[in-house]
């Protein structure tokens, strides 16, 4: 496999006060190879979103390299960084994130304007195609405030597929929907991936986790853990074999 | 008060002077014109309230008294007598005036008083006050609204942590007072430094009216005058701070803590959408929706953006006019390449026939207009006779843009000055009784015309004129194509000495330089109040704007926008409301604006003030001058959206 995305002893602290730091993530190493779908797990506090949003260049590590493809972001300038996110990255986020002043269409193709690599019927064609696929064709001209919580993420979605990422982040992507919504988001993630889109997600569920290929659990700013599941069949009871396992191995390590 | 001028004999001024004490006043004279070439020293400057305002033509110089004999032995000018009259009490003028004339004692020459010295010297230095009065309130204004910017900066910074104050149980009337003391002590700071910075700056405004005017005795109002204005501007700060501070009533702890923003601004319903517009790149497009969105939001911006474009394009252009040759057409004079005026000789009526004749056989003329300016007796309404300056010949030569009605075209007909026809009462249609020849003539007045030269009180007709009255000749010619105005001028000045030969320009530049200088550093002080407070108000905003959309910007910045397009959409919504804010101020300027200058220089005599724009200063260097400082401000106080980490506001 290759690799997409590396972290080589990767640390982050804080000065809280005048000479005190604070660790949040601790000599992290990890590679992720292209087309994997990968969770992180951990308890609150142990630094999973640091993780996430360190190894994806928005946020700067204090020391380590992070590789996308072989090539070192920590010594990326601001503009080639956010070049990078544009362009090979997607995310999504727990509260969604969606700016208030635009309708649901705009919303979605606002970075594939910006990264300008088609023209602008097409970018509005392919926002189509994923409204649909997402089930949200009927929402373009919505603003955000008629939309509920589900539907919301899905367009927070179809933004963050709008200009084909190599790679997708989602920190606690279903952490402020009920169950139904989370298998509805669930299962369109799994078709992205499927799609081959390498997926790293941030989660506390292990409902959640258990359709991932792979899970990376951390305590106290450290990997202390990271188990292959092997990939998601879409079976019931595959699902519920899966999250057993899981629980098993997160239990052990106490989680 | 100066009751006369001219030439008079021994005897006559022996008269005068038993006259004056008789009625126990007091008398001094005189003053001489001359021709011989001498040179003197200058040793001093004298203040000179009659003839030193700009507006006034003519110069009189302090000789010495072995000079002055010097001069009279060598018969290089005639002796004028100037004698001045200084009144017990200034309300008897109008009434001493009119004893005098009744006296039958000699009325050589034109008769000024107090009134007219006031206006005279007004025009000078009343315009430029008028114009830091106006940019000093307008001042006011935008301070006030900078308390309120900064006031909302700091509440919407400090809103989590309200909220918390309300949540541990402090009520919204001590979270205000903690506030307010905070601002009464900075107003209080800032009022005093601005009462005692104002005795040393105050120099800088005053130096020219201190020079020509005199300084104000020193009395307690000096102190208390300033003192009061400045108490009133505090109670006013205060005021306007506790109106803000209301707000706190309305926040809502809960609220507070969880979303951390105020959140008031209305944002309109998405009309502008980034999927059909075509027109602009994506920065741009999101920086214009944003302004129309929230407008509500911007409009304090666009206040301020209007109003330094109003205090920036009203002086540049008042200046523009002000220097424009037009400008004559307010100082009741048709326009023309040369004049020659002929004041107060021996023989100044054959001295004028003369020019006349010289005039009319010179080649080059191509036209001209011998004006002649006498006095002439006007009943009033309470029956008595008042003195009125009038200018006689034909008008329709050089004409004159009238107020309404036109100039004077049969000889029973009169047209007065925009002050003269507001003091007399009468308007186009009226009529007047004139004495002409020693008898009363009743003519109409046919038009009212704006006059800011020799107070705005003149009159025009074409009635002969009056033979034992006359103040100044004028003959105003155009040349033919090709001469040259200041050869011409060289010449009619080596042949007719000493009359005083000017082009148009010189005239304008003579009569209004004092005034057109003053204003000069008023426009440039305009000017640079203007950008100041521009720079000021913007910075203010969106430093304000800048963490109310934290969580904006942070969207945006996870989506690959990198700063310099954040940049690019926060310049274009600056731009924007400045490019509405310069059009509409520019619009206000040049109606408004004109109206404002004309109700000023209406006190003046002229009313009806057309602006004349210099397009590349007023539509081009001024707008780009602001938009310069108004784009680097905006980068500069944006600035700190590269500090404010993603992740941590995507978190929170």
């Amino acid at each position: 496999m290759v690799a997409i995305l590396e972290a080589k002893n990767v640390n982050k602290h804080y000065t809280v006060h005048q000479n005190e730091r604070q660790s949040i993530l601790k000599d992290i190493n990890l590679m992720l190879d292209k087309g994997e779908f990968v969770s992180a797990m951990g308890p609150s506090g142990s630094g999973k979103s640091t993780l996430l949003y360190n190894i994806s260049g928005m946020d700067q590590a204090s020391s380590g390299s992070v590789l996308f493809k072989g090539e070192d972001i920590t010594a990326f300038p601001e503009k080639e960084l956010a070049s990078l996110r544009l362009n090979k990255m997607g995310f999504i986020f727990q509260h969604i994130h969606l700016l208030k002043n635009m309708n649901m269409l705009d919303n979605i193709v606002l970075s594939a304007y910006l990264a300008k690599r088609s023209s602008p019927d097409s970018i509005n064609e392919r926002a189509g195609e994923l409204m649909k696929r997402t089930g949200i064709d009927h929402l373009a001209a919505h603003d955000i405030t008629q939309a509920s919580g589900g539907q919301l993420q899905r367009v927070a979605i179809c933004r963050a597929l709008i200009n084909e990422p190599e790679i997708l982040f989602g920190d606690e992507p279903t952490g402020a929907l009920n169950s139904r919504a989370t298998d509805e988001i669930m299962d369109i993630l799994g078709d992205i991936h499927a799609a081959g889109t390498t997926i790293l997600l941030v989660t506390h569920d292990v409902k959640v986790a258990a359709r991932s290929e792979r899970v990376l659990f951390m305590l106290d700013g450290r990997l202390v853990g990271d188990r292959r599941i092997g990939k998601y069949t879409k079976e019931k009871d595959d699902l519920k074999a899966r999250e057993s396992e899981l629980g098993g191995w997160l239990a052990q390590l106490g989680f | 008060m100066q009751l006369h001028s001219g030439r008079l004999s021994g005897e006559e001024v022996e008269r005068i002077g038993s006259w004056a004490k008789a009625n126990g006043k007091t008398a001094s004279h005189q003053v001489v014109e001359m021709v011989l070439e001498q040179s003197y020293r200058i040793v001093d400057f004298v203040r000179d309230a009659q003839m030193n305002p700009s507006i006034i033509h003519s110069k009189r110089f302090v000789v010495s008294h072995a000079d002055y004999e010097f001069l009279l032995r060598s018969n290089a000018g005639e002796a004028e007598y100037l004698i001045e009259f200084r009144l017990k009490r200034l309300a008897d003028a109008g009434a001493f005036a009119s004893e005098y004339q009744a006296s039958g004692l000699p009325q050589k020459g034109p008769a000024v008083d107090y009134t007219l010295f006031k206006t005279l010297n007004a025009l000078t230095d009343g315009v430029v006050a008028a114009v830091v009065i106006l940019v000093s309130l307008i001042l006011n204004v935008i301070a006030i609204l900078c308390i309120r910017f900064t006031m909302l900066a700091t509440i919407e910074e400090d809103y989590r942590e309200i909220g918390v104050l309300k949540a541990i149980g402090i009520s919204h009337k001590h979270i205000k007072r903690l506030y307010l003391s905070k601002y009464v002590l900075l107003a209080a700071l800032a009022s005093a430094a601005g009462y005692f910075a104002a005795f040393p700056v105050n120099r800088f405004f005053t130096a020219n009216i201190m020079l020509y005017i005199g300084e104000a005795p020193r009395s307690p109002i000096h102190y208390a005058l300033p003192l009061a204005s400045v108490a009133v501007i505090f109670v006013m700060v205060v005021f306007f701070c506790r109106l803000v501070l209301r707000r706190f009533k309305r926040i809502s702890a809960v609220e507070a803590m969880r979303s951390g923003s105020m959140g008031d601004t209305k944002v309109r319903a998405n009309r502008l959408s980034l999927a059909r517009s075509r027109l602009f790149s994506v920065p741009v497009f999101l920086g214009l929706k944003d302004v129309f969105q929230r407008l509500a939001m911007f409009r304090l911006l666009l206040f301020v953006f209007v109003v330094c474009s109003f205090i920036i394009i009203v002086p540049v252009n008042f200046l523009n006019t002000i220097q424009s040759p037009s400008f004559v057409s307010y100082m009741g004079v048709g326009q023309s390449d040369i004049r020659i005026d002929l004041r107060h000789s021996d023989d100044l009526e054959s001295r004028y026939r003369e020019l006349i004749e010289h005039v009319s056989r010179d080649p080059d003329v191509a036209r001209y207009s011998p004006l002649v300016t006498s006095r002439f007796k006007v009943l009033n309404d309470e029956g008595a006779y008042d003195n009125l300056s009038v200018e006689t010949g034909d008008l329709t030569i050089f004409p004159l843009d009238y107020l309404n009605g036109s100039a004077p075209a049969r000889d029973n007909e009169i047209a007065l000055s925009y002050v003269n026809s507001k003091e007399m009462g009468k308007r186009t249609g009226d009529t007047i009784v004139i004495t002409v020849d020693g008898r009363d003539r009743t003519i109409r007045v046919s038009g009212v015309y704006q006059d800011v030269t020799n107070g705005g009180r003149t009159a025009k007709a074409i009635v002969p004129h009056n033979k034992d009255e006359v103040l100044w000749y004028v003959l105003s010619l155009n040349v033919k194509n090709g001469s040259a105005i200041p050869a011409k001028i060289l010449e009619y000045e080596h042949k007719f000495q000493p009359a005083k030969v000017t082009d148009l320009q010189g005239y304008l530049n003579q009569t209004l330089g004092g005034t057109i200088s003053q204003l000069k550093l008023v426009t440039v002080l305009a000017l640079g109040v203007a950008v100041c407070v521009s720079i000021c108000i913007t910075s203010l905003f969106l430093r304000m704007l800048v963490v109310k959309d934290s969580a904006q910007i942070a969207i945006l910045r996870s989506l690959g926008f990198a700063l310099s397009r954040i940049k690019i959409m926060y310049v274009t919504m600056a731009l924007l409301v400045l490019g509405v804010g310069v059009a509409v101020g520019t619009i206000l300027s040049n109606t408004a604006g004109q109206l404002l200058i004309g109700g000023i220089m209406s006190f003046f005599g002229a009313s009806r003030i057309v602006f004349i724009v210099n397009p590349i200063y007023a539509y081009m260097l001024c707008p780009v001058l602001l938009a310069a400082a108004v784009a680097a401000t905006t980068l500069a106080s944006i600035g700190s959206i590269k500090q404010a980490g993603i992740s941590k506001t995507i978190v929170e």
